[in-house]
């Protein structure tokens, strides 16, 4: 299996989602990013994450502010070097594909991923494989996700400057969208103008 | 419960403090007269942090914060107990210590761990038997000296060069519940145990690592009960140290030349501090700690208390991984239930306790 870093593990997972928690405070993918969460039998299921939370590791404790008197953030994290370790960050992973037989797969998985499975970074190959799939949009469109447009413009964003790719790609993606939002020009003009591309498509 | 009787009562109550209160506010300003007029009158018992007998005098020393050292390290353990339910099949014990360290300044970063040890049949301390279990007085030592040696353990092993202070909860020695052991050979035992803690406290001071207790809005009576004068015998230290001292002072530092008992243990000394809450009491052992070190770590016991919001961060943090959650206890419950149901042992609780979880009508 080509697997990325291990980033955390699933602590709650049903047919269409889990939530996960990083190993480390705020060691979580931004949201858009697609994950692949492993056990050790599947092949890799996979998710886009469209959630992300950071609260206390215990639910009875609630944060109280550290100042005033702190001129920045990371002077509070260096004079409380706790809090590290009393705060967690979870993030909600919408489940969109799996492989199977080494067969991508736009839909839920058959089954879930077990808890405590791992969720890994998704390589370059992966990534290509799953945004080649023309129901790959068309399926994040119709799930039921938190954030959904939002979710998209970053999931498509991050690809087209993960993959530097041209005008052409960006307009395969209109077309997508089109097709699974019909008559929704409005909204799909806002997703496409708030695509926030690093360097200019050639 | 007939709450308009309860409510008669705590407001009668409430009304005599008040009067308490009232009647201390007034005298208060008298007692720094008396003071100040008697500087030479003798705490009888009492020496000052020279070492000489202690005046009223030495109650005016008043020393403020200094700065704090930009590399330190702080350690705090606390315990929490499973006391044994005569209400179970399986009577056991249960005592968890938790335990933190902060290192603060180039390379912040903090510790946690914990140790959980049962009773009965504890090989490092066979002395713990079934009898012992239902001693409240001894368990409750027992678990205050191993929250000390874990400790020290932990401090021992560090590797920092940062100057380093461990906090207890409370008195450093357990002094109430060691008195009301009656299982002499059991006191005796803890007795020899806290002379070897505090051997390894007299150590670590050695090597700029100490060891102090921090006792919040102390009820104690060391020096008011010394005091002379009708007004002395109204007031705890706390209210005679909390009108002597401003905020972010510390008194002198004294050492009570014990009487009582538990004489055959080294010696305590204590300041008295106030902070920007409430006025607390710092033991440590005697000559472990002297004025110029007191300065800096003052300053640490302020540090904490203010991150921690008027109690020590420390002592917030280790309380918390000590303690032993509801959740814990029943998961306790549960999992005893399964290992007597998988040797075929009928596990049924008194009906008295069965009745009290169903609450039929």
């Amino acid at each position: 299996m080509d697997n990325g870093k291990i980033i955390g593990e699933i602590i709650e997972v049903s047919s269409r989602y889990c939530i996960a928690q990083s190993y480390e405070l705020y060691g979580c993918p931004p949201i858009g990013d697609i994950v692949k969460c492993t056990d050790d039998k599947n092949e890799g299921i996979f998710g886009v994450v469209t959630n992300i939370s950071t609260t206390s590791i215990d639910p009875g404790r609630r944060p109280n502010p550290k100042g005033p008197g702190f001129e920045n953030v990371t002077d509070i994290y260096k004079e409380n070097p706790e809090i590290r370790h009393l705060m967690k960050t979870e993030f909600n992973i919408t489940f969109m594909g799996f492989k199977n037989f080494n067969k991508f797969s736009i839909s839920i998985p058959p089954t879930p991923p077990k808890i405590f499975s791992f969720i890994h970074a998704v390589g370059e190959d992966e990534l290509t494989i799953l945004f080649s799939d023309s129901n790959l949009i068309k399926f994040i469109v119709n799930s039921n996700m938190d954030l959904k447009d939002d979710v998209i413009t970053l999931t498509i964003n991050k690809y087209l400057n993960y993959k530097k790719s041209n005008k052409d790609e960006l307009i395969r993606f209109t077309n997508l969208l089109a097709q699974a939002l019909p008559d929704q020009i409005q909204r799909i003009t806002n997703i496409i103008n708030n695509l926030q591309i690093e360097e200019d498509l050639n | 419960m007939k709450i308009e009787k309860t409510v008669k009562y705590i407001s009668g109550l409430a009304r005599q403090l008040q009067q308490e209160i009232s009647m201390k506010n007034n005298i208060a300003g008298s007692l720094k007269s008396d003071i100040n007029a008697n500087p030479k009158s003798i705490l009888e018992n009492i020496r000052n942090g020279n070492d000489k007998q202690a005046t009223y005098a030495d109650l005016n020393t008043a020393i403020p914060v200094t700065a704090i050292e930009k590399n330190i390290s702080v350690f705090g353990a606390d315990g929490s107990s499973i006391e044994a339910d005569r209400e179970l099949p399986l009577e056991f014990s249960a005592i968890n210590i938790g335990y933190i360290n902060i290192n603060y300044g180039d390379d912040p970063n903090a510790n946690f761990d914990e140790s959980l040890t049962f009773y009965p049949d504890n090989k490092d301390i066979p002395e713990v038997d079934r009898k012992l279990l239902s001693d409240i007085n001894a368990m409750s030592a027992l678990r205050h000296v191993l929250e000390i040696e874990y400790l020290i353990g932990k401090m021992e092993e560090s590797k920092s060069n940062n100057i380093k202070l461990g906090f207890v909860d409370g008195n450093l020695y357990p002094n109430f519940a060691l008195a009301h052991i009656t299982n002499i050979t059991f006191k005796q035992f803890l007795y020899k145990r806290l002379d070897e803690v505090a051997e390894k406290i007299i150590n670590l001071s050695q090597q700029n690592a100490y060891i102090i207790s921090y006792n919040s809005s102390p009820n104690s009576i060391h020096i008011s009960s010394k005091m002379k004068g009708k007004f002395a015998e109204e007031f705890s230290d706390s209210e005679l140290f909390d009108n002597l001292l401003n905020i972010n002072e510390r008194s002198d530092i004294f050492t009570e030349i014990s009487e009582e008992e538990n004489n055959n243990l080294k010696p305590i000394s204590f300041v008295f501090t106030k902070n920007y809450k409430e006025l607390s009491k710092i033991e440590f052992l005697k000559d472990t700690i002297n004025s110029d070190s007191m300065d800096k770590i003052h300053g640490i016991i302020l540090s904490q208390v203010e991150k921690g919001r008027g109690y020590p961060k420390i002592l917030i943090e280790s309380h918390e991984h000590a303690v032993i959650s509801q959740s814990d206890r029943a998961a306790i419950n549960t999992l005893i239930e399964r290992e007597l149901n998988l040797l075929n042992i009928n596990y049924k609780t008194s009906q008295k306790q069965q009745s009290k979880q169903t609450r039929n009508i």
